[in-house]
């Protein structure tokens, strides 16, 4: 039994839900709806080159191509869910310099003054 | 032989109707965070069923390059098993960060939630209708 026929009728089928999922990208109400519509694309993607491989007749090559475009599609997709929670959040506060490398101990006056006023930098710590 | 022709109808078969589950799933639903359900289980599941059919189309002629393929193929299902549900995770919490708003039983079909009693978004940040 030939299943040729079978697998161009699932690519068909893919392409068809393929189209499906882009009216969410092209009318999510939000950038994230887009981007979730996206990675749906791109999972299914994944298995249309396969499934054309298959019709081709050469699923050596096309498996690296799938590997590929899956790590791609990840990647993309972490990127810009990465980016766009950045936005979302306030703006971190500006880095305090400091005069000493972060592994070096404290200066011998910062221990003085932390060893003579104990209390007051409790409440600071409050 | 036939029975392995079956084996992959009937699995490339499953695997399309949990895509179409997906896809109806991300047209009708109502709300991000329920898309977002509809998408990360359906795609894992499907994706994995489909690579499955290919797996056993290419074994059922045993040779060296064909286990070699369905190895790669096992692989790249093992991925997928696992990058599709961080990748998933990784836009909801994104969403959840930008404050997409929830649907609730005031709100439309359109997926423009959250509205209060005079019909202004609540949480809708202007730069993200775009």
């Amino acid at each position: 039994m030939n299943l040729e026929l079978f697998f161009i009728a699932m690519v068909v089928a893919l392409l068809f839900l393929m189209l499906c999922n882009l009216y969410r990208v092209v009318a999510g109400p939000t950038v994230i709806d887009r981007m979730l519509g996206m990675n749906v694309i791109g999972i299914k993607t994944t298995v249309l080159i396969v499934l054309i491989g298959i019709i081709d007749g050469r699923v050596e090559m096309f498996i690296d191509i799938t590997l590929a475009y899956a790590l791609l599609n990840f990647i993309t997709t972490i990127a810009a869910a990465r980016f766009y929670q950045r936005i979302a959040q306030p703006a971190p506060p500006e880095p305090r310099e400091s005069l000493t490398a972060p592994s070096a101990g404290p200066l011998v006056e910062e221990a003085d003054a932390a060893a003579a006023e104990p209390d007051s930098e409790k409440e600071e710590n409050k | 032989m036939i029975g392995f022709d079956i084996l992959v109808i009937l699995m490339m078969l499953t695997g399309l109707s949990f895509f179409v589950a997906t896809t109806v799933g991300i047209i009708r639903f109502p709300d991000f965070y329920s898309r977002v359900h509809a998408a990360g289980k359906g795609d894992t599941l499907s994706t994995s069923l489909f690579l499955g059919g290919v797996i056993v189309y290419l074994l059922r002629d045993f040779s060296g390059d064909a286990l070699l393929t369905a190895i790669k193929l096992l692989l790249i299902v093992f991925y997928i098993f696992i990058a599709s549900p961080t990748a998933t995770h990784a836009i909801v919490d994104a969403g959840y960060e930008f404050r997409v708003p929830y649907w609730t039983r005031t709100s439309d079909r359109t997926g423009k939630a959250g509205t209060d009693e005079n019909g202004e978004n609540k949480f809708y940040p202007e730069d993200l209708k775009g």
